[in-house]
């Protein structure tokens, strides 16, 4: 992947049961930077991260990825992405080491297993490889699924609260690898009602208000 | 890349092996009881046996699919699925394929067995394993593509059943025209060729219908 990322959002507008969240809204994110939609509950942050990534359509208005619309994109716009959704898409009957594969199954990626046991040590969660998902807490359910943004290689990370049910440490680590892939030259988006000061200074806002 | 999504799906089968054995479980109580109220009448039975039999599937393969992309929909798999870079139609259908390999093909291996008592006649009962084999991944596809529809309904059971039925009836015509036609030593090619057409018409109609429904509740 030798382009540079390069995402733009162009007047759009969504609607949910028939109600308006957001119109007319224009960004631009560059390489190396980091865009946060804030807003009330309900004002459509987790809608919009949902139009960015394709998953749901815009009522109105597109985006482009590398100056070309996602529309038409698919595959390649695939392998560019991450996203990390409210919901984890881990599996409570899984282990924690079945979890990763199967999650990185769906991207044709395949770690290596010492490549995923660091990531899993960093996370603090390698104790735990074998054991089932669903016998794990809230926050270290939320660590396997974040395990996702070190071993993924993509260019735009789309991320939907991720600091939910994380402690300090865990809001740390994600705050550094954040860090880490924004100097590597590639854009962040995510939502979040926890203030953190390190990525205060550096990101770009976006406001929703319904 | 196809074998580590048929490998991780398998994988999710066998963490719950009571829904391998649901089907098999579901057809003996189903004969049992059966046998119990007509009696053992080798006539009757025998008569009946191949609908039974066909009738056990339709219904375990119901039963099977009401829930089949509930847990993937609430845990938030769906969504990666629909963002995967080897597209959401392959993991679908490999889903599927898997489903029908660990769910439906059990039983249409111990269906003999079932024939038997019923007392099937021995020469229909090739023709029924064959039909079943043709037959069903079609009614696998009709009831996931239902599954799939009622996915974001509080009770969709019922309405699952409503929709799919009437999906089933062809497929059931012609396996049971086919089994009535081996009993009379008549050539039943015809409705084999059949089943077999409306299996590879409804891989290519319903797996984009289904991937079309599932994309609607995000």
């Amino acid at each position: 992947m030798a382009s540079q990322p390069h995402l733009e959002v162009r007047n759009l507008s969504c609607e949910r049961q028939d109600r308006c969240l957001f119109e007319n809204l224009s960004f631009i994110a560059k390489p190396g930077e980091l865009v946060r939609v804030h807003g009330k509950n309900g004002s459509g942050k987790s809608s919009l991260l949902k139009i960015i990534t394709g998953l749901l359509k815009p009522a109105a208005g597109s985006i482009y990825w590398k100056r070309q619309n996602i529309a038409e994109l698919s595959v390649e716009y695939s392998q560019a992405l991450t996203y990390l959704g409210h919901k984890p898409a881990v599996k409570s009957e899984l282990t924690v080491l079945e979890n990763i594969s199967h999650l990185l199954s769906f991207n044709q990626r395949q770690a290596e297993l010492i490549q995923i046991e660091q990531v899993l040590s960093i996370l603090s969660i390698s104790l735990y490889e074998d054991v089932e998902a669903g016998f794990l807490s809230q926050g270290q359910q939320r660590r396997i699924a974040l395990a996702r943004l070190w071993l993924e290689d993509t260019q735009l990370w789309v991320l939907d609260e991720p600091y939910t049910a994380l402690d300090n440490d865990g809001i740390k680590l994600v705050n550094t690898i954040i860090l880490k892939f924004l100097q590597a030259g590639n854009i962040v988006i995510l939502t979040s009602h926890q203030d953190t000061d390190e990525l205060e200074s550096i990101s770009q806002s976006i406001w929703l208000n319904s | 890349m196809l074998s580590a999504l048929i490998k991780n799906e398998t994988a999710l089968v066998f963490k719950k092996p009571a829904e391998i054995f649901q089907p098999i479980i579901f057809g003996l109580i189903t004969i049992t009881l059966f046998v119990l109220a007509i009696g053992v009448d080798k006539t009757i039975l025998s008569a009946v046996a191949a609908a039974v039999v066909w009738v056990i599937a339709l219904l375990a393969i119901l039963l099977s699919s009401d829930r089949l992309f509930y847990s993937d929909f609430e845990d938030g798999t769906l969504e990666q699925q629909q963002l995967a870079a080897c597209s959401f139609i392959t993991i679908i259908g490999v889903k599927l394929l898997v489903h029908w390999l660990f769910i439906v093909l059990p039983l249409i291996i111990i269906c003999p067995i079932y024939a038997q008592l019923l007392f099937l006649q021995d020469q229909s009962v090739l023709t029924l394993v064959i039909t079943l084999l043709l037959g069903t991944p079609s009614v696998v596809l009709f009831s996931a593509l239902g599954s799939a529809l009622t996915l974001s309904l509080k009770r969709g059971s019922l309405l699952l059943g409503l929709i799919t039925t009437p999906l089933y009836v062809p497929v059931l015509i012609i396996s049971i025209s086919a089994i009535q036609a081996a009993q009379q030593q008549l050539n039943y090619s015809g409705q084999l060729a059949l089943l077999l057409a409306m299996t590879l018409v409804s891989v290519l109609v319903c797996l984009p219908a289904i991937t079309a429904a599932l994309r609607l509740n995000n």
